[in-house]
């Protein structure tokens, strides 16, 4: 045993102590804060951070998290914070927290100090879409689809004679070139027809059939060659017909392939058709339009901020659980962390009850709990759940209830939000030239359902206001369809606004429907639907007269020389068939006569034997 | 200067008193704690051990110099063992699974996929390394040694003032 060894260690392990004492908080405050700046992406700050190692027991001041959209902002503002930590599941590295209690919780306040960060450079990990990723961008999609207002462009009449004057058309090229394709293939059978002269070839075996004549032929030999003569002639033409069948199938190919591409020349007029209109920007006046065209932008950024969140704790919530893990590459000499199933009552982390309270800036008081915030939810049978109830004086109320169920194979999650009396004074609805400016007055009631079953997602948003008073900004230039939209504001007081959602690993449905949208969609309808019809007919016709002539040519040329390349390989066939009929019939004519002969000389046999018996007997 | 002081205190070792095992004692903990990732529960265990019990703490230094480098060049073939046999033996998955959830377990960082290979590794090269390096001791001292000595670096070495000064303060431990 080395003493001086052991003395050195018992010494070491007491500077090991005495610096964890004093340097624990403030290095823990620094990781802690680090560690969240990079998760958020944006600076994270903690206030006072102690430790108390003997108690476990864990306290800050206060916590900002920076939104990182707005970095002078705080997303999140919470004021004291404490709890304990279990003592003997920490021994195996198990965080195991009975209560937490947090106050003055807020968000949106502002900043004093820039809370941008930059964010550490992790290579990034190739996640494979799921039903939330394929959701939120087919939702981007649909609203980023939708065909723009352009309020300024829609309120001047459509000048349909300078679009004609800029008009390219795409279908009068493609229908040439398709043409001068066809007529190259079509020349191809001409000369291989004249070439090959069938039609002569045919006639001569047909002469040649016609000469022999078995009833002038008197002797059996006689017969016999000419039968091989026949047989020849009918093993030619076997191979003849051959020849014609690969020319019927090969001809037969070319058609189809006219056919077919003719068909492509509607198509291509319907892309001149829709480029015109496209160039033209005429408005699609359906009210299911209006109504994406206003709300959805707003409804399809709250949706897919909450299916971002809810995909990301159902990814944290399958990384830990026990099923078989993918490899990965690690960084050198770092690893890869394999889980393991918590046996027993412990799981890797457990907050049991979060209890929070505060206030938004709009003043209203909320208290609420969340329970069972756990790593594996399998360990302790009960599922995730929150709830937030909120007030205010003049009755304005919110209540947020969630559960996050991981218990089952299927992942399962729930969300409502409602929300009621809610004043609309300077309540901004949507950003879109078709919505007001902003609310003057009314109040305003939401109901929300959000619900996740495996690879299924369905909601709806229901918000109701009444007593509406609507603040019409001026606009920069007055025309009549920005007056159509005043006008319609100013005569409803009322706003119901309907959307839907569902969705799964192949399509996603969104519906927005609003009393606006019918109000909006009828106005716009008797100002511009007549314009936008004429104006729609004036193009097409445009369109169709450069193309038709065209178009007319290539149909002409495919029915014509469809036709009489049919014609002729019929009419091949026919006589091939013809001539075999006929060497078929002189072969059998042939083979009679022979046997006839055959008969006559066996006859004239037997006669000869009689006569010669008799004169022997 | 410390790369100085370190060669001529571990030249010393190699003729000193200490026994060959004592040497490759010391060689073989290095080893372990430069093959493994250093901030583990089982090296806060190897380095107790090379305070404790007497190994030459210079040569457990100059294994895990040497292993250190190892470690980097082998991690793919750490990472890929560690992976197959925490995951893909699936009669060992119940183990590690009983163990994932004891105290020792859970601190040891064992289901991490190097932290299991390069230990299982170095589990394996101890009683391989350990003998080697006993065997070359002996070499050395037999046949090496009085070549090196005649050295003209060691001359110098040895007739610094800051060898003279590292004995004296060395000899605190003997």
């Amino acid at each position: 045993m080395r003493w001086k060894g052991i003395i050195t260690l018992l010494v070491l392990a007491g500077i090991v102590i005495i610096c964890g004492l004093i340097f624990t908080d403030s290095w823990l405050e620094k990781k802690l804060e680090t560690a969240g700046s990079n998760i958020i992406g944006a600076r994270v700050e903690i206030n006072k951070f102690d430790i108390s190692l003997l108690g476990l027991h864990v306290k800050w001041d206060s916590l900002q998290v920076t939104d990182p959209q707005d970095t002078w902002k705080n997303v999140l503002t919470t004021g004291k914070c404490e709890f304990n930590m279990a003592f003997l599941p920490l021994l195996r590295k198990k965080v195991v927290i009975e209560n937490v209690m947090t106050s003055n919780i807020t968000s949106g306040t502002a900043r004093t100090t820039d809370g941008k960060w930059e964010k550490m450079k992790k290579a990034k990990k190739e996640s494979k879409p799921n039903v939330f990723s394929k959701t939120i961008a087919r939702l981007e999609n649909e609203i980023s689809g939708a065909p723009a207002w352009n309020l300024e462009q829609f309120g001047k009449k459509v000048n349909v004679d300078s679009i004609i004057a800029i008009l390219n058309i795409q279908s009068v090229g493609k229908i040439d070139s398709l043409k001068n394709d066809l007529e190259k293939k079509y020349s191809y059978w001409d000369n291989t027809f004249s070439e090959i002269k069938l039609d002569e070839y045919l006639t001569r075996i047909e002469n040649q059939i016609k000469s022999i004549d078995p009833a002038k032929i008197g002797s059996i030999e006689e017969l016999q060659s000419s039968l091989t003569t026949v047989n020849q002639v009918r093993t030619d033409i076997d191979s003849l017909k051959k020849v014609v069948l690969t020319t019927k199938t090969n001809v037969t190919n070319d058609l189809s392939f006219a056919s077919e591409n003719i068909k492509q020349v509607d198509n291509w007029i319907e892309d001149d058709y829709k480029n015109v209109l496209g160039m033209a920007k005429l408005p699609d006046l359906s009210a299911g339009n209006i109504g994406k065209f206003i709300f959805g932008p707003s409804v399809v950024n709250r949706l897919n901020k909450v299916l971002t969140i809810t995909g990301q704790v159902r990814g944290y919530a399958s990384r830990l659980k026990s099923d078989k893990p993918k490899k990965e590459k690690p960084p050198r000499l770092k690893g890869q962390t394999i889980h393991f199933s918590s046996k027993g009552i412990y799981p890797d982390f457990w907050i049991k009850n979060i209890l929070l309270s505060g206030q938004t800036l709009k003043g209203v008081r909320f208290s609420g709990s969340v329970t069972d915030l756990v790593s594996d939810q399998k360990v302790i049978g009960h599922p995730t759940r929150f709830e937030v109830l909120g007030s205010r004086a003049d009755d304005a109320s919110i209540n947020l209830l969630g559960e996050f169920n991981y218990l089952q194979d299927i992942p399962n999650e729930a969300i409502k939000l409602t929300m009621g009396g809610i004043p609309m004074n300077d309540v901004k609805l949507a950003e879109s030239p078709l919505a007001p400016y902003k609310l003057k007055k009314g109040t305003g009631g939401l109901e929300s359902m959000l619900t996740i079953k495996g690879e299924e997602i369905k909601g709806n948003l229901t918000f109701v206001a009444d007593n509406l008073s609507f603040d019409m900004q001026e606009p920069e230039k007055d025309n009549r369809v920005v007056r159509a939209i005043q006008s319609v504001y100013a005569g409803t007081n009322m706003l119901n606004l309907e959307a839907k959602w569902a969705s799964n690993e192949n399509k996603t449905d969104l519906s927005l429907n609003s009393n606006l949208d019918d109000l909006l969609s009828a106005r716009f309808r008797s100002i511009l639907s007549t314009e936008v019809a004429d104006a729609k007919t004036k193009l097409q016709n445009e369109v169709d007269q450069r193309v038709n002539k065209h178009k007319a040519e290539i149909l002409q040329l495919v029915n014509d020389k469809n036709k009489m390349l049919a014609e002729k390989v019929k009419e091949y066939e026919d006589k091939l068939n013809q001539n075999i009929e006929l060497i078929e019939n002189k072969k059998k004519e042939i083979e009679n006569k022979i046997e006839q002969e055959k008969e006559k000389q066996k006859n004239k046999l037997k006669d000869q034997a009689k006569e010669k018996l008799k004169d022997v007997f | 200067m410390i790369i100085i002081k370190y060669l001529s205190k571990l030249l010393k070792a190699l003729k000193s008193g200490e026994t060959p095992a004592q040497l490759a004692g010391g060689f073989v903990l290095g080893m372990i704690m430069g093959l493994t990732p250093f901030w583990n529960l089982h090296n806060l265990v190897v380095f107790i051990i090379i305070l404790i019990i007497r190994v030459n703490i210079s040569m457990a230094i100059l294994g895990f110099a040497v292993f250190s480098g190892f470690a980097y060049l082998l991690d793919p073939l750490f990472h890929n063992l560690g992976f197959w046999v925490l995951v893909d033996i699936n009669a060992l998955k119940n183990l590690w699974t009983s163990f994932y959830n004891t105290t020792t377990g859970s601190l040891s960082n064992f289901n991490n996929t190097v932290v299991m290979g390069s230990l299982l590794i170095s589990i394996v090269l101890v009683l391989p390394v350990f003998f080697l390096t006993k065997v070359g001791v002996v070499q050395y001292r037999e046949k090496i040694d009085s070549r090196v000595q005649k050295l003209k670096v060691v001359k110098i070495l040895k007739s610094s003032k800051l060898y003279s000064f590292y004995e004296k303060i060395n000899n605190w431990r003997d």
